[in-house]
């Protein structure tokens, strides 16, 4: 005992020695406002410049490495393009026009998968027979696309006819092969090398089952994921008597792992760092086994699950969060990150780890290093749970004397990653820190952090850790208290109406895009008359339930009305934003100009433009460029800053034509 | 006689051989290029035209040539009474002249059912014999217009064109075309006489001839005389539809955009609700539902209110519609060949009328076609003896679809999800017959719909009353009227009221006829007019005075003491009107 009581000692004092020397390395986030005040102030650039289109999109590589298909877009056209790996051969144009949004390989690299909103076409670049339309999607027995046979050129659907779904084989030539049918929804599939259906996942009430096929034929249950788990079928394993999947069937954080006939289950890779869920999982497309895993949490990592690829990746040269598609050639990079407008694609030698530039998707881009970082860290909430959060800060400046701007994402089952954002961006060119919590509820923490909510997404725990990110932030110099915005969309719409009319006076503005004034309502309304279609065969109000959000139970939908901006509007007394969109299909606009109007009855001070034809989320990079407008013009106008420069001509003439202003 | 008639025809033969050869060049070149029995009314209406108006010319040509008083002494004296000699000689161009129009129209019908596999609805028979009526009719018109004098001739042709005014619908409208036809042909009949500058002789003729001036000249006064006024008041610039309306006038109502219109409405109301729903109203998407369709299809009409046709592009199939067994009958467009027909699963409620988007309205149903199955599915019907009468149109996330008696909101996914419930979110009893409403708007609330209904068809310059209510929906479906309020009339009273005061009897004559033999028109309902007392007594006065100023033109006439009787009774009954006829035809002492 006394020996393990020094050695303990030893280790107690090595680590002391080691926090006080390296705080930084502790505390990434203490680290990264030191590292940013370091760095020069960026030039202002100009707002229309942080929105721009991409040229071309859907790179895929071929999985024998000879070349890369893309598609490229001039003036709304998308055209088909083959670029050869070979160094210095140009780029050949397979395809003048074409409706297709999406394309893929087929294993053996002869078929290009050209995938349309209404149809599948398949191609073959060197000519062969076949080319042409493999399936129309829709009609009378709503056929769609499950995805593509990973083994056999064609594609794999579903439809329905009568009470029975059937899972099909599309090859070129639209010839079609049946595999399996159920008289339960067929939501995904895995195939065998003889091109027979071996796994099938299905839709059970609440639950997804998954069913193997017996080896006297047939198919039997092997699993189920029940309460919203999720099992997404990967492949076959070689051996052709289990499936990978990618799920939370082991633990709380979605993983890779092997299911075997027999329904055990075996952890192949989880986030070392027990803190995200599995972001990318690479296949080798030849084998059929998984080779990469991925994460992205508070620093991203990579992780080689065959021989050799660990080496591969560690020649990586670019960031960590780097995406890949490899080939039993070359492999495919695409790089991303937070200061990088759209994407670039590289060619990796896997033996030398030698990289070129292939292809990029803009003409111009602002400077990266010119742009500001996101960090990733987190804060204990006032009930102790940890909450995680996004955070860039303007360079060059003390963060605690510029304003503080929160940005709410929306779903709220969804969540803000550490790509580029053109808002972020904006706002912190600016001059604004921008913090983005990832309050429970949100996804890719695992099941446990989006359930963690219990459905308290009124003025109750979810705000709570909006709010206290916020006061978190504040207490550890970032942002002058008295400069402080809340925004966001959708949900994050709702959120922003909470925190100005719940009485925490801690925002001094706000915009609120698209937001729910009652979430309950507006829950129960897109259960009803919502045309969200289902999520893995499963119907809003099914997976609402589930969420502790049944609408229809009264005492929920009390609540949430109770607690609701709606209930509360005649608290709003902070200046406010607010906009709609004409044409949402997820928060009805009926709803938002209800409350409105009690805005304006009320005298509230706040300003409200509808957006006549937009959707929820607006496409219309014009529609983006008007929101960056009208957000910079908000917050220069209640926490101060230079003046936001007059919309361009053809920007005020799309703001006239689109936006109606109260 | 007969040689007369022969004589005629041969002399028109060459002529109705042209006639008849072009008419047919014609109308087989558009059957090769159209399906000239899918076009929509106008042209049929611009067909009729074009035969009236050849019936007149050779009308007018025909009579014209025997009306110069050398030959019209040559022709009656001929062995043969004057009747005889009309039946003759009008006979032979009524024949060419039916042959031209009658044959090709024929030759057309025959060929379309061989050819392909395009059929010939019975309607589609009696369609080449309203043709030839007009075109007699039109004949007859020229006749009459040679022969009577110019003082009142053209007056008493106004009413011939009753069918282009007429709402009658297949035999009816036959029955209609072939009534003027006969009483045109009465007319001329009591025009042929040896002095053409005369009033007819027989009692008959010239009471016939008295009471169609006199409609014509109440038709004259009402139409033209409204013309002449409004051209003066726009001249003065005072005129309500020009420049800006009255306000709380009908014609504000009619032109505001449904912002203002639904303010207006709840203007009257200061009370809290009122207050927030004028907000709403100004941040809302004012949803303007479709005017009513003046016009459905009829089963057995003559002529399409719109082509009774829709392509199914996939398949590359026509189907045209056939009243005879009311079922669509597919062509494939490559070939023209035969591919069935298609019908939807309980019949149709009344023959459908194709509109944007695949959709059909079929009496009180709604249909869809799907080019997923190539069937057609019912989405919407409604209780039994109601009628769509307008197009349905997206409100939000509703569907609004109106009927002759409600306006019924469902999920716009009722169009899609054809085994799903037609069930309405909420329906909305009109508060008026729908033939008088003029606009419907509507706005989404939180939960429900404020709908405005304004009241104002005959209201701008007629004679009724006009208004405007403002109906709350709820999200239970429940309505009830939240404001109303009444349009002011921008036209003066005197000129609203005209058709009644300058006749009201003639009125009702006009009314009726227009309306005899009409098919079931929802458009047709419309709110009784409040005849005001003083139209009355101004009418009676009016009949009076007219009567007055015939017993005193007759007295200067010499006219006999019953003759006399007769024109100042028919004075009192009709009016003014009468007195301009008689004032007209100045009848002589023998009548």
């Amino acid at each position: 005992m006394p020996v393990r009581t020094r050695r303990l000692g030893y280790a107690a004092a090595a680590f002391l020695t080691l926090a006080c020397a390296m705080p930084a390395l502790a505390d990434p986030l203490a680290a990264m406002l030191a590292a940013e005040r370091a760095r020069p102030v960026a030039p202002r650039f100009p707002r229309d410049a942080f929105v721009s289109e991409p040229l071309i999109t859907s790179v895929t590589l071929a999985p024998d490495g000879s070349g890369v298909a893309f598609l490229r877009i001039t003036g709304g056209q998308y055209s088909l393009w083959l670029q050869p790996s070979a160094a210095g051969a140009p780029a050949r144009r397979l395809l003048q026009r074409t409706d297709a949004r999406e394309i893929a390989w087929s294993r053996d690299s002869r078929w290009l998968v050209m995938i349309a909103p209404d149809k599948v076409q398949m191609l073959s670049p060197a000519g062969d027979p076949g080319s042409g339309i493999a399936a129309t999607l829709g009609g009378a027995t709503e056929l769609r696309l499950l995805g593509l046979n990973p083994w056999h050129p064609g594609v794999l659907l579903v439809d329905r006819a009568g009470a029975r779904w059937r899972l099909w084989h599309a090859g070129p030539g639209g010839a079609r092969r049946l595999l399996a049918h159920s008289a339960r929804e067929i939501v995904d599939a895995a195939i065998g090398r003889d091109g027979r259906a071996a796994f099938v996942k299905l839709v059970d009430g609440e639950r997804h089952l998954i069913v193997a096929r017996s080896p006297k034929g047939g198919f039997h249950g092997i699993t189920a994921c029940v309460a919203m788990e999720r099992c997404d079928l990967l492949g076959v394993t070689p051996d052709n008597a289990s499936v990978y999947v990618s799920g939370d069937l082991l633990g709380e954080r979605r993983a890779l792992l092997r299911l075997d006939a027999d329904g055990k289950r075996t952890l192949i890779h989880a986030d070392p760092a027990s803190e995200v869920d599995i972001d990318g999982i690479v296949l080798d497309r030849m084998r059929g086994v998984p080779q990469i895993a991925s994460y992205r949490g508070t620093r991203p990592a990579r992780y080689g699950l065959l021989p050799g690829t660990a080496a591969i990746l560690a020649r990586l040269s670019l960031a960590p969060d780097a995406m890949v598609e490899t080939s039993s050639a070359t492999w495919l990079v695409r790089e991303r990150d937070a200061r990088l407008q759209g994407n670039r694609w590289y060619l990796l030698d896997p033996a030398s780890g030698a990289m070129r530039l292939l292809l990029d998707d803009r003409v111009k881009r602002l400077p990266p290093d010119a742009l500001a970082r996101v960090t990733a860290f987190t804060w204990p909430a006032s009930d102790g749970m940890t909450i995680h959060g996004l955070l860039s800060v303007p360079s060059g400046l003390d963060p605690a004397h510029v304003p503080l701007v929160t940005i709410v994402h929306g779903g709220p089952w969804s969540h803000d990653d550490t790509d580029y954002s053109a808002l972020t961006q904006l706002l912190v060119n600016r001059g604004y820190a921008v913090f983005r919590p990832q309050f429970r509820g949100s996804t890719g923490y695992g099941r446990a952090y989006m359930f963690a909510a219990q459905g308290d997404y009124g003025d109750g725990r979810v705000q709570r850790d909006i709010e206290e990110g916020t006061r978190y932030l504040l207490a550890r110099g970032v942002g002058d208290r008295t400069r402080t915005a809340i925004m966001g969309a959708s949900f994050g719409g709702y959120s922003t109406l909470q925190a100005l009319s719940n009485g925490s006076r801690l925002y001094r503005a706000g915009i609120a895009i698209v937001p729910p004034p009652d979430f309950g309502w507006t829950s129960r309304w897109a259960a009803i008359h919502g045309n969200l279609g289902r999520t893995q065969g499963m119907a809003l109000d099914r997976s609402l339930r589930l969420l502790a959000l049944n609408p229809d139970d009264r005492a929920i939908a009390e609540r949430l009305h109770r607690q609701s901006p709606l209930a509360r509007v005649a608290a709003m007394r902070t200046p406010l934003l607010l906009i709609a969109s004409g044409r949402d299909e997820r928060v009805p606009i009926r709803s938002v100009i209800d409350y409105a109007a009690h805005l304006k009855l009320l005298g509230a001070p706040a300003g409200i433009i509808i957006a006549r034809n937009q959707p929820h989320a607006p496409s219309d990079p014009m529609a983006m460029r008007a929101y960056l407008f009208l957000a910079e013009s908000m917050f220069q106008r209640h926490l101060g800053g230079i003046a936001p420069a007059a919309p361009s001509n053809d920007l005020r003439a799309w703001m006239v034509k689109s936006l109606v202003e109260r | 006689m007969f040689e007369l008639y022969k004589a005629e025809c041969r002399r028109f033969r060459w002529w109705a051989l042209g006639a008849g050869a072009l008419h047919a060049g014609i109308l087989l070149f558009f059957d090769r290029m159209v399906d000239p029995l899918q076009q929509p009314a106008m042209i049929y209406e611009l067909v009729a035209a074009i035969y009236a108006g050849a019936g007149v010319l050779l009308g007018l040509f025909q009579a014209g040539s025997y009306a110069r008083i050398n030959q019209w002494m040559a022709l009656l004296h001929r062995p043969l009474s004057p009747r005889r000699v009309l039946i003759a000689v009008a006979g032979g161009s009524a024949t060419m002249l039916a042959a031209a129009v009658l044959v090709p129209i024929l030759l057309l019908l025959i060929g379309h059912g061989l050819i392909g596999s395009r059929f010939v609805d019975a309607r589609h028979w009696l369609l080449g014999l309203s043709g030839m009526l007009i075109a007699l009719t039109g004949l007859m018109g020229g006749i009459y217009a040679a022969l009577s004098p110019r003082r009142y001739g053209w007056l008493v042709l106004i009413p011939a064109l009753l069918p282009t005014a007429s709402m009658a619908v297949g035999w009816a409208a036959i029955v209609v075309q072939t009534g003027v036809l006969v009483a045109l042909a009465l007319l001329v009949t009591s025009a042929f006489k040896p002095d053409l500058a005369e009033p007819p002789r027989t009692i008959t003729g010239l009471a016939g001839t008295a009471l169609t001036a006199a409609m014509g000249a109440y038709l004259l006064l009402v139409v033209a005389g409204d013309l002449v006024f409004q051209t003066l008041w726009i001249t003065t610039g005072t005129h309500p539809l020009n420049g800006v309306p009255p306000r709380g006038g009908v014609t504000e109502a009619t032109r505001a955009d449904g912002a203002a219109l639904i303010e207006a409405g709840l203007a009257g109301r200061q009370d809290n609700r009122a207050r927030l729903w004028r907000e709403q109203v100004r941040l809302s998407e004012i949803f303007e539902v479709p005017p009513t369709m003046k016009w459905l299809p009829v089963r057995g009409e003559l002529t399409n209110v719109a082509p009774m046709e829709f392509d199914d592009e996939r398949r590359g199939t026509r189907w045209t519609f056939s009243h005879d067994d009311m079922r669509f009958h597919g062509v494939r467009l490559s070939d023209g060949a035969a591919l069935g027909t298609l019908d939807v699963p309980g019949g149709f409620d009344a023959p459908p009328l194709p509109i944007e988007g695949g959709h059909l309205i079929a009496g009180g149903s709604l249909l869809g076609f799907d080019a997923d199955d190539g069937m057609i599915h019912r989405s919407i019907r409604l209780p039994a003896g109601e009628t769509i009468v307008a197009r349905p149109s997206t409100a939000g996330t509703a569907l609004a679809v109106m009927s002759d008696r409600a306006l019924r909101l469902y999920d716009v996914r009722v169009l899609d999800e054809s085994a799903g419930s037609d069930a309405p979110l909420a329906t909305v009893p009109l508060p008026g017959p729908v033939g008088s409403l003029m606009r419907l708007d509507l706005i989404e609330l939180l939960d429900g719909y404020l709908v405005s209904f304004t009241y104002a068809r005959d209201g701008v310059d007629g004679p009724a009353d006009a208004w405007q209510q403002i109906v709350h929906v709820t999200g239970a479906g429940t309505s009830r009227p939240v404001a109303r309020r009444t349009l002011t009339p921008d036209f003066p009273f005197v000129t609203r009221f005209a058709p009644y005061w300058i006749s009201p009897a003639l009125k009702v004559a006009r009314d009726l006829a227009e309306h005899a033999g009409s098919g079931p028109v929802p458009m047709a309902q419309r709110t009784p007019v409040k005849i005001p007392l003083s139209i009355w007594i101004a009418a009676g006065l009016l009949a009076a005075l007219s009567a007055a100023v015939v017993a005193l033109l007759a007295r200067r006439w010499r006219l006999g003491l019953r003759a006399s009787a007769a024109w100042m009774l028919a004075t009192l009954a009709l009016g003014p009107p009468m007195l301009f006829a008689f004032w007209l035809i100045r009848p002589n002492r023998t009548a």
